[in-house]
C-alpha cells in the first residue's frame, strides 16, 4: 500500500516536488514595510527582471507611479492592463505605468522626449503621486529616480542604481550612515512617536529605543538591498534571536541562498526610560554581549559577515576607539565588524559638537 | 434567527465592498462577476495561510467555477442602494451549468463607501491586508483567465468532489481537506516564508497551471 502524503495538496499533489523546490521571487516578503518602500522595491525588482532579458530596451525613460484604488476606478483614457509586466518579458521604456503597491496595474505609451513624459504625468494629475523614473543605460548603468511626493516636487528626489549590489560591510555601513544622518542623529529629526528619547534633556532613552533603531535601519537596508535580499528581523533559533539578517534567497535555486550578514544592534544608554543610571561597567558588558551574540549567530547560522552596530546615547561622544577598546582584539579574532554612531540629545548639542570639532581641527 | 440572517446579510455586504476595494487597488476594476466570486473563493481557501478563518468553508461545485448565491444577492443589494455601479449588465445562458445568470461588471462608488472601508481597515486590519495581497497576487492573471482560474485550483479541481456536489473544507468536514491551503504551505519546504509570499507563489503556480490547461 502506497504511503499517504503528510499533507494532501489535492489536485496539485502531482506538483508537490515543484512546490517544494520553487524559486522564491521576493513578492510578498516585505508586507510589513511602508507602502511606498514596498512599491520602490517592487519596481526595482521589475526593472531588474527586464534588464536580465537579452532584448531589453535602453532607449528612453519610463515612469512608474504608485496610484490609489480611486485612480483605477476613474483612470485616464488609453490605459491598458498589463498583468505580465513583472515577468521581465515586456517593454517598460517609453511608457507610463500606473501601478499598485505590488507593481501591477495599467500602462500607456507616451510619445516624445523626457519633457513629454513629465507632461503626460501632469496631464493625468499624477505628478503629485509617488513616482519612480526609470533612466535606462546599457551595461548595468541604469538608474531609478525616486520622487516620494511626485515629480512636481523634484527637490525631494533620490537616485538609486538598478544593478544589484552585494551587501558588503562597507555598503551596509554606508546605508546605516544615511539612516543616521536623516533620522537618528538628533531627536529633532523625527516626531515624538518615533523618538529614541523619553526625555532628551535628562538623557532618558525611550524604553523601545533599540527596537526603533532596528526598524529604521531595516527600512534603509530594505531600500538598498531588498530586490535581491531578504532583510529579516528578530529571527529566533536555539542561540537566541538575531536583530537583523541579510539573506540572498531570491531568484536563486533552492539551497543556493547566501547568508550575507547578521547585524547585532545595541543602544548604549546611560539612563533608561525610568531614569535609572547604568554604570560604565554595565554598558561595557552590554557591548561585550553584543560582540558575543554577533559572533555566535554568525557561526551558528553561517553568515559571511557579522557586525556589531552600537548607537551611543550617553552624554559624551568618546568615539569608537574608546567605546570598543575592551573588545577590539576579540572582535578581530572573531571577525566581527564594529560600528558606532553617536546620538545627540538635541540639535543644539549637535551644532556645538560640530563647531567644537572645527575649532579643534577635528 | 431573523437577526442571524440579517447579520449575515450585512457581513456579506461588507465582504463585497472589501473585495471590490482590494480588486480596485490591484487595478482590476471594473470587476466581472466571475472574477469577484473567484476572488471570494480564493480568499476562503487561502485565509488559513494568514491564520484567518474562512468566510465560507463550503460551496457547491459548478462546472463554470465558484459562485456564491448569497454573495451575488449582496452585490445586487449594494447596486440597488447605489453603493456599487453595475455596468455591461447581461443575462447569459451558461451551458456548463445549464442555467441563466445575470452577468455584469462592478465598481465601487468610492465617495459613498470610503468611510466604511477605512473603518473596516482599522478594525479588521489583518483581513484587509490579506485581501489586498491576495488581489495583488490574483492580478497576474490575464483578462481571459480572470474568473476561470479556480477550475485549476488545488481544492476546486480535486476529483474527489464531482460537479453539483458540495466542496467542504472545514464547515462540517475536516479542515485538512483544504488542499489549497495545504499546497500553499508546501512551497519552499523547510523555509520560513511570510504568509503573503505564499499567496504570490500560489497564484503564480495557479497561473502556470491555467496556462498549461
Amino acid at each position: 500500500m502506497a504511503e499517504q502524503p503528510l499533507v494532501d495538496q489535492g489536485a496539485w499533489a502531482q506538483d508537490e516536488d515543484k512546490l517544494k523546490a520553487v524559486v522564491l521571487t521576493g513578492k510578498g516578503s516585505d508586507i510589513d514595510l511602508p507602502e511606498d518602500l514596498r512599491f520602490l522595491i517592487a519596481v526595482r525588482r521589475m526593472v531588474l527582471a527586464r534588464e536580465r532579458e537579452p532584448d531589453a530596451e535602453f532607449e528612453c525613460p519610463a515612469a512608474m507611479v504608485l496610484v490609489p484604488a480611486a485612480f483605477f476606478e476613474a483612470s485616464p483614457d488609453g490605459l491598458v492592463r498589463r498583468p505580465f509586466l513583472n515577468s521581465g518579458n515586456y517593454r517598460l521604456t517609453g511608457q507610463v505605468h500606473y501601478l499598485g503597491v505590488a507593481a501591477t496595474g495599467r500602462s500607456r505609451d507616451y510619445a516624445g522626449d523626457d519633457g513629454a513624459l513629465l507632461d503626460a504625468l501632469a496631464a493625468d494629475h499624477a505628478d503629485i503621486l509617488p513616482t519612480v523614473i526609470y533612466l535606462p543605460k546599457a551595461g548595468g548603468h541604469s538608474k531609478l529616480s525616486w520622487f516620494p511626493f511626485g515629480v512636481a516636487q523634484d527637490d525631494k528626489v533620490q537616485t538609486l542604481p538598478v544593478a544589484p549590489e552585494p551587501p558588503t560591510p562597507e555598503r551596509i555601513r554606508h546605508v546605516i550612515d544615511a539612516v543616521y544622518e536623516h533620522e537618528l542623529k538628533s531627536p529633532d529629526q523625527v516626531g515624538a512617536s518615533f523618538s529614541l528619547w523619553k526625555d532628551p534633556a535628562k538623557g532618558w532613552a525611550a524604553k523601545n529605543a533599540e527596537e526603533r533603531v532596528q526598524y529604521a535601519v531595516r527600512l534603509g537596508l530594505s531600500g538598498r538591498f531588498s530586490p535581491q535580499c531578504r532583510i529579516k528581523a528578530e529571527q529566533p533559533d536555539k542561540d537566541g534571536r538575531t536583530d537583523i539578517e541579510i539573506i540572498g534567497d531570491f531568484d536563486v535555486a533552492p539551497g543556493k541562498q547566501t547568508n550575507f550578514a547578521v547585524l547585532e544592534m545595541k543602544v548604549l544608554r546611560e539612563r533608561g526610560s525610568t531614569g535609572v543610571l547604568r554604570s560604565p561597567a554595565q554598558i561595557d558588558q552590554h557591548v561585550r554581549d553584543g560582540l558575543e551574540q554577533a559572533s555566535t549567530y554568525g557561526d551558528d547560522r553561517h553568515f559571511e559577515e557579522r557586525m556589531l552596530c552600537c548607537f551611543d546615547m550617553r552624554p559624551t561622544n568618546t568615539g569608537a576607539a574608546a567605546v570598543f577598546a575592551a573588545i577590539k582584539d576579540d572582535a578581530e579574532t572573531l571577525k566581527v565588524h564594529l560600528c558606532l554612531w553617536y546620538l545627540y540629545r538635541s540639535s543644539d548639542d549637535y551644532r556645538k559638537a560640530q563647531v567644537a570639532g572645527k575649532l579643534t581641527g577635528g | 434567527m431573523a437577526m442571524d440572517a440579517d447579520l449575515r446579510a450585512r457581513q456579506q455586504s461588507v465582504r463585497v465592498l472589501v473585495l471590490l476595494d482590494a480588486l480596485a487597488r490591484a487595478g482590476l476594476v471594473p470587476t466581472s462577476a466571475p472574477a469577484l466570486h473567484e476572488l471570494a473563493y480564493l480568499a476562503n481557501v487561502l485565509s488559513p495561510v494568514f491564520d484567518l478563518a474562512p468566510f465560507d468553508a463550503k460551496l457547491l461545485k459548478r462546472a463554470s467555477g465558484p459562485y456564491y448565491p448569497e454573495l451575488q444577492l449582496a452585490i445586487d443589494r449594494l447596486v440597488g442602494r447605489g453603493l456599487v455601479d453595475a455596468m455591461k449588465v447581461e443575462y447569459r445562458y451558461l451551458a456548463e451549468d445549464k442555467r441563466y445568470r445575470v452577468l455584469a461588471q462592478y465598481r465601487l462608488r468610492r465617495p459613498l463607501v470610503r468611510a466604511a472601508l477605512e473603518r473596516h481597515g482599522q478594525v479588521f486590519a489583518q483581513e484587509a491586508q490579506f485581501l489586498h495581497e491576495l488581489a495583488a497576487a490574483y492580478s497576474v492573471l490575464s483578462d481571459d483567465k480572470l474568473g476561470h482560474a479556480a477550475l485549476q485550483d488545488a481544492r476546486y479541481a480535486d476529483i474527489s468532489v464531482d460537479v453539483s456536489e458540495v466542496i467542504d473544507f472545514g464547515e462540517y468536514d475536516n479542515p485538512a481537506k483544504n488542499f489549497s491551503r495545504n499546497a500553499a504551505i508546501t512551497f519552499a519546504a523547510g523555509r520560513r516564508l511570510e504568509p503573503a509570499e505564499r499567496l504570490y507563489l500560489y497564484l503564480d503556480h495557479l497561473n502556470t497551471r491555467v496556462a498549461h490547461g
